[in-house]
């Protein structure tokens, strides 16, 4: 393949190519003789096994232990069950004569998003945590919604668009000492950063395969055994995974998704720290360009594999869609993937506080494997050519 | 070309982006901008002689608002203006296969063309 027609992927937050060690192990699930893992022969029982393995796999991850994960068909998915089965389990046996109460925050996925919206719909009372210039959320501001009585506090480690890290550790801390139920959305932290439920008071953390290198379609929501966390099923029709989620469970995808689960965490610290080196590298670079600010909060605050920038003077789809069609090109999104889909400008940087221009002028660039020095600088000065092709399109002011 | 490629050619290669250069040189331009100034356009035109024109744009706005002020600039080139006066918003569309979301930028082109063409005459 020439140099000109290159593609460089630069949208890992979105989704992430398969690792070499989940893609030997599905294909090694695919072709083995294995059988309904709820089955007791032999079949059965040897996809059961490989379950087991990937449960044990995905549970060391994350401090947890194999029986507190429940497979779902992604994060998406396994938020829908943290929030909504919390949320029935407390309506099942409400007695205190209140509606159902969550705490969330603003600039969460569209998975909690619009599930809490659903869930308002239906009654539930969710009181929006603000944020402030970087995306943070003010702990004082979550004590006091804490003050009133509450049922759920659902935050995700990670901002899919910009990156800042959540203080989990105090958040949860602030949840213990409240005696509140605490739900993260690891999706763009798990093999990122540490998590560990053993020692820090999380209830139900949301993870998805497809973001860490696993194949697409399987995910898991971690559910504490003790103290218990109550959750209703939200998926019934089987008694699969001590009736917590029915339906038979895909070991292909589950044995790669543990697969890539241990082979990311044994990398994490490696990865990170390169990925650090190359995003300020990449920041750097396109700082250089008139008219480009940052979204993406400070190192000490943000995941490494996020930059995030807005770019004046340049509509945010017409310089996505020429560095995606230019040489060579270039895949990464103005924010969130399910959020490109509805066309909307990023809701996460307007709570930010950044206009709306701005907003919709912003590119998410991921970083992941595959990149490196050379190639960062490619697209610093791939950028900059389609900034100035634009702005001369544009013309001067009339 | 299918018609949506026809969006992206377009955006990547207009044939009629006027030049930095240009603007000393047209005397009947037009500028509209749609109300939440997501997008803009501002054509250029001038009587090359009898019936035939030159038509160049400057537009800022999504990949589709580069490609229908390229679009429209070419059918004045070819057509006219009195012809190219006489297209509605939803021929720039099928032209382009504009999404339903996409059919304001029809309109935004042609309201330039229409103020340019009305700056013709002065």
């Amino acid at each position: 393949m020439s140099a000109d027609t290159t593609a460089i992927y630069l949208d890992h937050a979105a989704t992430t190519p398969m690792r070499a060690d989940a893609r030997d192990c599905l294909q090694a699930c695919l072709a083995a003789p294995l059988g309904n893992p709820s089955s007791p022969h032999g079949p059965g029982q040897a996809a059961a096994a490989r379950i087991t393995t990937a449960a044990a796999q995905l549970a060391d991850v994350v401090g947890a232990q194999a029986d507190e994960i429940v497979w779902t068909s992604g994060a998406t998915e396994a938020t829908n069950l943290a929030l909504r089965g919390v949320a029935a389990f407390a309506e099942r046996g409400a007695s205190t004569g209140r509606p159902v109460r969550i705490i969330s925050c603003v600039t969460e996925h569209s998975a909690t998003r619009d599930t809490l919206k659903a869930l308002e719909q239906q009654g539930v009372d969710v009181f929006w945590l603000a944020v402030d210039t970087q995306g943070r959320i003010d702990l004082d501001a979550l004590e006091a919604a804490l003050a009133q009585p509450c049922d759920l506090v659902s935050l995700m480690h990670v901002n899919n668009e910009t990156g800042l890290v959540h203080d989990v550790a105090r958040i949860a801390a602030l949840c213990q000492a409240h005696d509140v139920a605490l739900h993260i959305d690891a999706a763009q932290s798990l093999t990122r950063l540490a998590i560990d439920v053993s020692t820090t008071p999380i209830a139900l953390v949301s993870m998805s395969a497809h973001k860490i290198g696993g194949p697409p379609g399987i995910g898991a929501l971690y559910v504490r055994r003790r103290p218990r966390v109550g959750l209703a099923p939200q998926i019934i029709g089987g008694g699969q995974q001590q009736g917590r989620r029915a339906g038979t469970l895909p070991t292909h995808q589950i044995a790669a998704f543990g697969a890539a689960a241990a082979g990311a965490d044994a990398e994490r610290e490696t990865t990170q720290a390169s990925y650090r080196r190359l995003g300020e590298r990449l920041w750097h670079g396109l700082s250089c360009i008139d008219g480009v600010t940052r979204n993406h909060p400070p190192a000490a605050i943000g995941a490494a594999p996020f930059v995030n920038v807005s770019i004046a003077g340049v509509h945010g789809e017409a310089i996505r869609t020429g560095l995606a069609h230019g040489q060579p090109n270039i895949a990464l999104s103005g924010g969130s993937a399910c959020s490109a889909a509805r066309g909307a400008s990023s809701y996460v940087l307007r709570a930010m506080g950044r206009r709306v221009d701005a907003a919709a002028a912003s590119l998410r660039l991921t970083l992941g494997p595959g990149i490196d020095e050379a190639t960062v600088d490619r697209v610093v000065v791939r950028v900059a050519e389609e900034t100035a092709r634009l702005r001369a399109l544009a013309g001067r002011p009339a | 070309m299918s018609s949506r490629n026809a969006v992206i050619d377009r955006f990547l290669t207009p044939a009629h982006a006027a030049a930095d250069s240009d603007i000393d040189q047209w005397h009947n331009e037009s500028v509209q901008q749609t109300p939440g100034a997501d997008a803009w356009c501002r054509l250029l035109v001038q009587p090359v002689c009898a019936h035939s024109y030159r038509a160049r744009f400057w537009a800022y706005g999504p990949p589709a608002v580069i490609a229908a002020a390229d679009w429209l600039c070419e059918q004045v080139e070819r057509d006219g203006i009195e012809v190219t006066a006489r297209i509605k918003p939803g021929d720039v569309a099928a032209a382009l296969d504009l999404a339903a979301s996409e059919r304001h930028i029809g309109i935004l082109v042609i309201d330039a063309l229409a103020t340019a063409a009305s700056n013709l005459g002065r």
